[in-house]
């Protein structure tokens, strides 16, 4: 019988392409993790969606290049496992808009201002969503966005501006500057 | 007036931080092995989302209807003859399993080696009951009577063998840990790279037996970790008897090893 740990299973050891696979994925994690939360606002589903994501990438491996960039790829499969979460769930789309994402701990006046925020955010179409949380949330550069969605500059800076006014938000003026 | 870090630092604390953030990426690091190593199984169960909320929907739908046809039937007869028609479902409906246990304790699981099933049992009454699969032959899963002496929302498992045994396996995380055996590691957990189909009879022979453990579809053992408390009885026997055999009977018939 066993001697220390567990009994298992029967996972087989993983061959070369997994390999390559994990390395390129692995520093990937973190950062899609907070997206998938940002997009979901809730914790658990932001780690299904991260996880079926990983699933999905793995079978759509042999249509990535050999000389392509894993981030926006991966990022991509991301965003579109938290629209199918969204879309899936449809029961708790409501629920997740009002009440406050579990990361938060509410204090003072500020908690109604938040919680309307998080409500605007979780209202607006999944594109613009997603721009806002790249750029704000995950504090991307517009070049990062840009390379994250595979847009130009000019069009991830238009594509912010025009979520922020979605939002009904005072629009910043030092956008157009910086 | 917001400008763009103010308005960052709003979106920011408006969605705080990920909780468990670490946790969660170490779990789903553990995790891309199994991705990546031919689990695509995990497909037919989750492939189709849109399909599937379509299909819980109309799932529901049947459901409410159901219930409201039961709700007139009853109704009816209440109405009818309100002496004599309490609506009971026909004892024949229940199996062996279903029954209440007399004299159980609080908390207590059965696990039946072959019929590769799990009862979990609420004050006497079955609270949940899965498939399960468990060990292969020549590491068959422990049988007797076992406590649960600790809890793990995820827990690593490493392989007592060397790499090159026939038994080896790679570092693997599970989930609903239950550990029932601090001597040998024997435990209840979640076995994520099994189809959901793979469980029930005759699995402990199949490809996906387990080294020992008994392992619950990932929904099955979330239910049964909130569930159970540390202490509850285990009772692991090759068929467990609870139709003829009074439970203290039955206990005391299995050599307690924790």
């Amino acid at each position: 019988m066993r001697s220390v740990a567990t009994a298992s299973d029967s996972v087989q050891p993983p061959n070369l392409a997994c390999d390559a696979f994990v390395d390129g994925l692995t520093p990937l994690l973190p950062v899609a993790y907070r997206l998938a939360y940002g997009m979901l606002q809730n914790h658990h589903a932001a780690e299904d969606a991260v996880q079926e994501a990983t699933f999905k990438a793995w079978r759509a491996r042999d249509r990535l290049r050999p000389d392509s960039d894993l981030k926006p790829w991966f990022l991509t499969i991301v965003a579109n496992q938290c629209r199918q979460e969204r879309r899936s769930r449809w029961w708790s789309v409501v629920k997740q808009a009002d009440v406050s994402a579990d990361g938060v701990v509410d204090q003072g006046a500020n908690s109604d201002d938040a919680a309307e925020l998080r409500r605007l955010l979780a209202r607006l179409p999944h594109h613009q969503r997603l721009i806002l949380v790249l750029r704000y949330y995950l504090d991307f550069s517009y070049e990062d966005v840009a390379h994250a969605l595979r847009i130009s500059g000019p069009a991830a800076r238009s594509r912010v501006h025009r979520a922020l006014n979605k939002l009904r938000l005072e629009v910043p003026e030092v956008l157009d500057g910086e | 007036m917001v400008n763009e870090r103010q308005f960052r630092d709003r979106l920011i604390g408006a969605l705080g931080e990920p909780p468990e953030a670490e946790a969660a990426v170490r779990r789903l690091e553990a995790n891309l092995y199994r991705a990546a190593d031919g689990h695509a199984h995990r497909s037919p169960e989750r492939g189709h989302p849109r399909g599937t909320a379509v299909l819980a929907g109309a799932l529901a739908l049947l459901v409410v209807a159901g219930l409201l046809v039961v709700q007139a039937a009853h109704h009816y007869r209440w109405v009818t003859t309100p002496a004599t028609s309490p609506a009971v479902v026909p004892p024949a409906a229940a199996t062996p399993a279903q029954t209440c246990l007399s004299d159980a304790p609080a908390q207590m699981i059965v696990i039946d080696l072959s019929a590769q099933k799990l009862v979990a049992y609420d004050r006497g009454c079955p609270f949940l009951t899965t498939p399960v699969t468990t060990g292969r032959a020549g590491l068959a899963t422990s049988t007797g009577s076992f406590r649960v002496y600790v809890k793990y929302a995820a827990h690593q498992l490493i392989s007592p063998w060397p790499k090159g045994d026939p038994y080896w396996y790679p570092t693997t995380t599970v989930h609903y840990f239950l550990g029932l055996n601090p001597a040998d590691g024997f435990a209840i957990h979640s076995a994520e790279w099994e189809p959901p189909a793979e469980f029930g009879p005759g699995s402990e022979n199949g490809s996906y037996a387990s080294h020992g453990d008994v392992n619950v579809p990932t929904g099955a053992a979330e239910r049964l970790y909130n569930w159970v408390h540390i202490g509850a009885q285990v009772v692991v026997d090759q068929q467990f008897r609870s139709d003829h055999v009074p439970l203290s009977h039955q206990l005391a018939q299995l050599e307690p090893i924790v």
